[in-house]
């Protein structure tokens, strides 16, 4: 935690809403896109994410410097993302199957997405990405997202999501056998598979 | 010895962590065309998806927006409202709620004595009250101070003085009386000797003249 963060801190616990903003905005990049790979849709992680904010807003007195700033704010995240179970939340649940070109040119038309000069296979990708995520429980798709986006230990995770490292682990698996498949990246046999030692 | 179903959790670590220069592959990983396709496989899945988490990102145009917006959202927020506490009521809150979520460790011997004495103690209340409640119901006794003349007998030490006149008798008489009396068993009464007081000497002496002894008497 810098000198600065740690200033704005006090200021904020002391209801000044200017250092609150200015904190947000170091971390609201990283609250947004986790929010929207929760929810799958731009206007749903705004809300999601400012949903996050406000309640930080209203907390911020009770921060207590035991852990990071982010860490804190993450945890109101976690419970955010948790306890919003609307049915109408999440909006691609009900697609399964390939996405073929005719499908991506209907459906995701009404994807904004931001950086415009994407190509229509990133388009398909992001898709096929959402798609698989979509397939997966909200609890099984945050935990995935804590470990792929967030790089928790899985037992951190259950601790913040509230459930047996087992079965987090049960869930990054499912996570990714959806995705491999959505994404059909498997391996076929006899094609050069890089030698992972290579990397190191 | 390798085991592929054992290596997969490690693998799916491994490629998540790729970045981690340190992280050491799984023991056979390298021999093992299994495993290194399953991380091939995983690892161009977690690409495609790091792609997709960059595409989705908002372009900076966005954030000027966003952030207005979130100002707006926490200016029309009323304060203390929701949760925010003042410092001293929040430190009471918090204090009260950690002591609520405290928990110490007590071993299950304690905890099972415990419950069994509070059993009992229960049990022997009731039945207490049960066997009370079957007799009478005693109202406690009240004190009220009155004075009651009681008459006390005083004795009193008489001195009487008694004279007696002493019989002398011939021992013979005296065996025979003796065992009169034993015979008798009544005891003579006492000859009570008033004293001298009223005695008047009479005017005239009377003398009996018996004759005779007392051995030729028959």
């Amino acid at each position: 935690m810098t000198e600065n963060e740690a200033e704005l801190i006090k200021r904020a616990q002391a209801r000044d809403t200017d250092a609150f903003c200015q904190l947000a905005g170091l971390y609201e990049r990283r609250i947004y896109s986790l929010a929207l790979h929760y929810s799958h849709d731009p206007q749903d992680a705004e809300d999601l994410s400012q949903e996050v904010w406000l309640k930080a807003y209203q907390a911020i007195g009770q921060f207590r410097h035991e852990s990071t700033f982010y860490t804190w704010i993450r945890r109101i995240t976690i419970n955010c993302f948790l306890n919003r179970q609307r049915t109408s939340f999440f909006r691609w649940r009900t697609m399964n199957g390939p996405l073929t070109e005719d499908d991506a040119h209907n459906e995701l038309r009404a994807i904004q997405f931001p950086n415009v000069e994407s190509s229509l296979n990133n388009r398909i990708l992001f898709a096929n990405v959402m798609r698989a995520l979509a397939q997966l429980t909200p609890r099984q798709r945050l935990i995935f997202l804590l470990k792929h986006h967030e790089g928790m230990t899985y037992e951190e995770i259950a601790a913040a999501v509230g459930c047996s490292t087992g079965t987090a682990k049960k869930a990054v698996a499912r996570a990714l056998g959806k995705l491999r498949e959505q994404l059909n990246v498997d391996v076929q046999p006899g094609e050069c598979v890089p030698c992972a030692a290579s990397e190191y | 010895m390798h085991n592929c179903k054992a290596t997969k959790n490690d693998l799916i670590e491994l490629a998540i962590r790729l970045t981690d220069r340190n992280q050491l592959p799984p023991a056979g990983f390298e021999n093992c065309p299994a495993c290194r396709e399953e991380f091939a496989s995983v690892r161009n899945a977690l690409r495609a998806t790091e792609a997709a988490i960059h595409l989705a990102r908002p372009a900076g145009s966005f954030w000027p927006g966003y952030h207005e917006r979130l100002r707006g959202r926490l200016e029309r927020e009323p304060r203390g409202s929701n949760g925010w506490l003042p410092p001293t009521r929040l430190n009471l809150a918090l204090s009260l709620r950690r002591l609520a979520a405290t928990s110490i460790p007590v071993p299950v011997p304690v905890v099972l004595a415990l419950f069994i004495f509070i059993v009992f103690s229960i049990f022997f209340m009731m039945h207490s009250r049960q066997s009370s409640g079957a007799g009478p119901i005693l109202t406690p006794p009240s004190v009220i101070t009155k004075t009651i003349e009681v008459p006390v007998v005083k004795e009193k030490i008489v001195t009487r003085v008694v004279y007696r006149t002493l019989q002398t008798t011939p021992p013979n008489l005296a065996s025979r009386d003796s065992a009169k009396a034993a015979a008798n068993q009544q005891p003579e009464p006492p000859a009570i000797v008033q004293g001298l007081e009223g005695f008047k000497p009479a005017n005239e002496a009377k003398l009996t003249i018996i004759k005779g002894s007392f051995q030729n008497e028959k």
